[in-house]
């Protein structure tokens, strides 16, 4: 769906400090609108402040500094009408493990005030979109890991909701279940629904989003759509090098290389590293030297155009999975 | 928004009675357990303890009566406990041979060894050919030892009491007998009747006398022993313990549960829908309330028709309905108000696990769950009326033995509610001061 120009979410000088005076701060002045019908993505390595945020938005925790309103409601204010605008599918898997997935529906729909007929139909609605109706009276510990996942995103659809918050929705499954999930994600926004989805993995916020924040040590580093985001990059290339048993030594010394701004490991892709340079065919001669003084063998060399975790490469010097 | 708390509660009952090894171990061991103790006791109520065996060594030869009869206060006094075989002459002294499982012994020595190797409870010996000539005469005391090992608790208590009991009856019987003919003598020269009169009134007292010697202080006795030693019937005091310390157990895993939902994130999700705090707690509270008052509920049925199938006649709960129903009421009122507490002192699942494992066992021992506790030594003696098992054993028991009726389990009630009403308040403030669940 094409995003309008309306806010539905609107974070104002956001902050969370756990057992102040003296404790973490977990977020700290964070402020962006959310508009109506986007996916937005907030993109952050782990322990970044993501479900931090989430969970102030969605009134779980209170915030220590600022305000989130949510379809004109504060969310300190007033929690209850906030929370029946919202849909939320935690990161873990918030479900009754000896219930069947009809049965965890079922409860979950009383909570969002949900009965009778119109109870018992977005039930029979929300297992047909997850595709769990033949399973449905199974109890949920005999579920795979992905349809565990599916009941999970399911339970926050029951209500239909303005907002979904998906937080991590992804983690530890299969890379189909990561397909299903991605195209239920699109399909949901294609229905209407406003989308704030948390993930450490570049790709899927690349995939899936209208507009990214990209948050960092509790804070938004940077915020706007892909190629509002990979532009600040500027003209460099990302050097994919594919350097089996690398060692911590060479991938410090190609990230010192003469034009080059930053080296890290690829996550999830034995061997691989990323080289941010002004001009990856230019650095490409040097990388090769240093890697043969290391008595390594390179294997495969592509170079590639900015992508979101070049970003994050370029303004922390990090890699997102670091 | 009840419809959100009754949804909370009846999903906490219908998953703890849907799990089989809760059930099992929530449900059905106690009634095995119950019946075990049954087996164990006896059901049947008459009798719950195995009969105390005695020996009786008697040296009494006895005295011959002017009408030519024998008079053997010691035949008497072994009688009492050894039957003759003769309807008639042991028919005074059944309750007491329901009790013992007395032997006349002729070596004292023998029965010293059978006491030493815990064969027998006490001896009993009755002292002296002349026993019976020297009570009467009162020239010398007639004297009945009783050997016994200390190390046996009920035993040789009972064997005291009992021969404590005929020795004070003949007493004063004999004291009555050395009086009688002495004053009958001097009513008798003050209104000038003939010594012959007074000599056939006063064998005629004499006689009375004996006959009363031999059977009343049996009489007195038994009322005793009704009341107390006999009628302690296990099944009815082990049913309500182990139903109450099974459910101190559940109301245990129900503070676990508590912890689990924040674990597990489901009590964060349902914070995330439009249902407050407060339905959240309401809905567990009610929860563990139904639990426990459908596993109380379960365990009377089941308990009962186990009775029955084991041959019990009487009623295993008593026959008050509305006093057990109040009971009932009242110590899992009281359950859930601890369990609630342990959620509120736990920060974790595992943490609340064994907190409540500790407080289960520790209260099922202080109230007498395990063995019945009458009396523990000095300061500790306040301890078990600390615990809602002491007032929860004591008012079923009571209602089952019929002691009493509504308004004698008043005391109960109010103790139960207290201590409810006490741990409530004390889990609220505690879950205030955390400002979490």
């Amino acid at each position: 769906m094409t995003p309008t120009t309306t806010p539905i979410i609107e974070l104002r000088g956001l902050g969370k400090q756990f057992n102040p005076p003296d404790g973490v701060i977990a977020v700290k002045d964070v402020s962006f609108s959310i508009m109506q019908g986007e996916i937005f993505s907030l993109l952050g390595p782990n322990g970044a402040g993501k479900t931090t945020t989430i969970g102030m938005i969605s009134g779980l925790l209170a915030p220590t500094a600022g305000d989130v309103i949510v379809g004109g409601h504060s969310v300190t204010r007033e929690s209850l009408a906030v929370r029946r605008l919202i849909g939320v599918v935690p990161q873990e898997l918030a479900l009754y493990p000896t219930l069947s997935a009809r049965q965890n529906l079922a409860f979950f729909g009383k909570m969002y005030g949900l009965g009778g007929r119109e109870l018992k139909r977005r039930i029979g609605e929300v297992l047909e979109f997850t595709e769990l109706t033949d399973r449905a009276d199974d109890p949920i510990e005999q579920y795979s890991g992905g349809m565990k996942r599916r009941v999970n995103i399911g339970i926050g659809l029951l209500h239909r909701p303005q907002v979904l918050f998906l937080d991590e929705p992804t983690v530890a499954i299969d890379p189909q279940s990561r397909r299903n999930i991605l195209d239920a994600v699109k399909a949901l926004n294609a229905e209407g629904i406003t989308v704030l989805y948390t993930t450490h993995y570049m790709e899927e916020a690349q995939e899936l989003s209208h507009r990214v924040g990209i948050i960092d040590h509790g804070q938004i580093i940077a915020l706007g759509t892909q190629d509002e985001l990979t532009r600040t990059v500027g003209e460099q290339d990302t050097l994919a090098l594919k350097v089996p048993d690398a060692t911590p030594e060479l991938v410090s010394a190609l990230g010192r290389l003469p034009g080059v701004s930053a080296c890290v490991r690829a996550d999830g892709e034995d061997g691989e590293l990323h080289v941010l340079a002004d001009e990856g065919r230019r650095a490409l001669p040097d990388a090769i030297r240093l890697i043969n003084e290391a008595g390594l063998s390179l294997q495969a060399v592509e170079v590639r155009e900015p992508t979101l975790e070049a970003v994050f490469l370029h303004l922390t010097g990090r890699g997102l999975r670091d | 928004m009840h419809h959100k708390i009754i949804a909370i509660a009846w999903k906490d009952i219908t998953t703890t009675f849907k799990d089989r090894d809760a059930v099992a171990y929530l449900v059905a061991l106690p009634i095995v357990l119950s019946a075990i103790v049954g087996l164990a006791f006896g059901t049947g109520g008459d009798v719950s303890i195995d009969p105390v065996p005695v020996a009786v060594v008697n040296q009494d030869q006895g005295v011959t009566l002017p009408g030519g009869e024998t008079l053997s206060l010691g035949e008497t006094l072994e009688r009492a406990f050894v039957p003759s075989g003769d309807p008639a002459q042991d028919e005074p002294f059944a309750a007491i041979h329901d009790l013992t499982d007395g032997t006349a012994y002729a070596d004292a020595d023998r029965a010293r060894e059978e006491i030493a190797d815990g064969d027998l409870a006490a001896l009993i010996t009755i002292g002296g050919a002349d026993f019976t000539a020297n009570a009467l005469s009162g020239d010398a005391p007639g004297t009945v030892d009783i050997l016994y090992d200390s190390g046996r608790s009920i035993g040789p208590s009972v064997v005291r009491s009992i021969v404590s009991a005929i020795t004070n009856g003949m007493n004063s019987v004999i004291l009555a007998q050395r009086l009688g003919p002495a004053a009958l003598a001097e009513i008798g020269a003050t209104v000038g009747a003939d010594e012959a009169a007074i000599a056939s009134a006063a064998a005629e007292l004499g006689a009375a006398a004996t006959s009363i010697a031999a059977a009343a202080p049996i009489r007195l006795e038994q009322v005793d022993l009704q009341g107390k030693t006999r009628s302690f019937d296990a099944l009815q005091y082990f049913a309500p313990s182990m139903a109450i310390l099974f459910m101190t157990f559940a109301m245990g895993a129900s503070a676990t549960a508590i912890r689990l939902e924040r674990e597990r994130w489901t009590l964060q999700r349902i914070l995330t829908t439009p249902t407050p705090r407060w339905a959240f707690m309401g809905g567990k509270l009610l929860g563990m309330y139904g639990t426990g008052l459908a596993q109380m509920i379960l365990l009377i049925v089941a308990t009962t028709l186990v009775a029955r199938l084991m041959g019990r006649q009487n009623s295993l709960w008593g026959t008050d309905g509305l006093a057990i129903a109040l009971l009932v009421l009242a110590v899992v009122f009281a359950a859930t108000s601890l369990g609630l507490l342990i959620a509120a002192l736990s920060r974790t699942a595992e943490q609340a696990n064994t907190y409540s494992s500790i407080a289960a066992l520790v209260l099922g021992m202080l109230g007498g769950s395990f063995v019945p506790i009458e009396n523990l030594p000095g300061v500790l003696s306040w301890l078990p009326k600390l615990t809602l098992n002491y007032w929860g054993i004591r008012g079923f028991y009571d209602v089952a033995t019929g002691e009493a009726a509504l308004a004698g389990v008043s005391t109960h009630l109010l103790a139960l509610a207290v201590i409810g009403v006490v741990l409530f308040v004390a889990s609220l403030w505690r879950f205030s001061r955390r400002q979490e669940l």
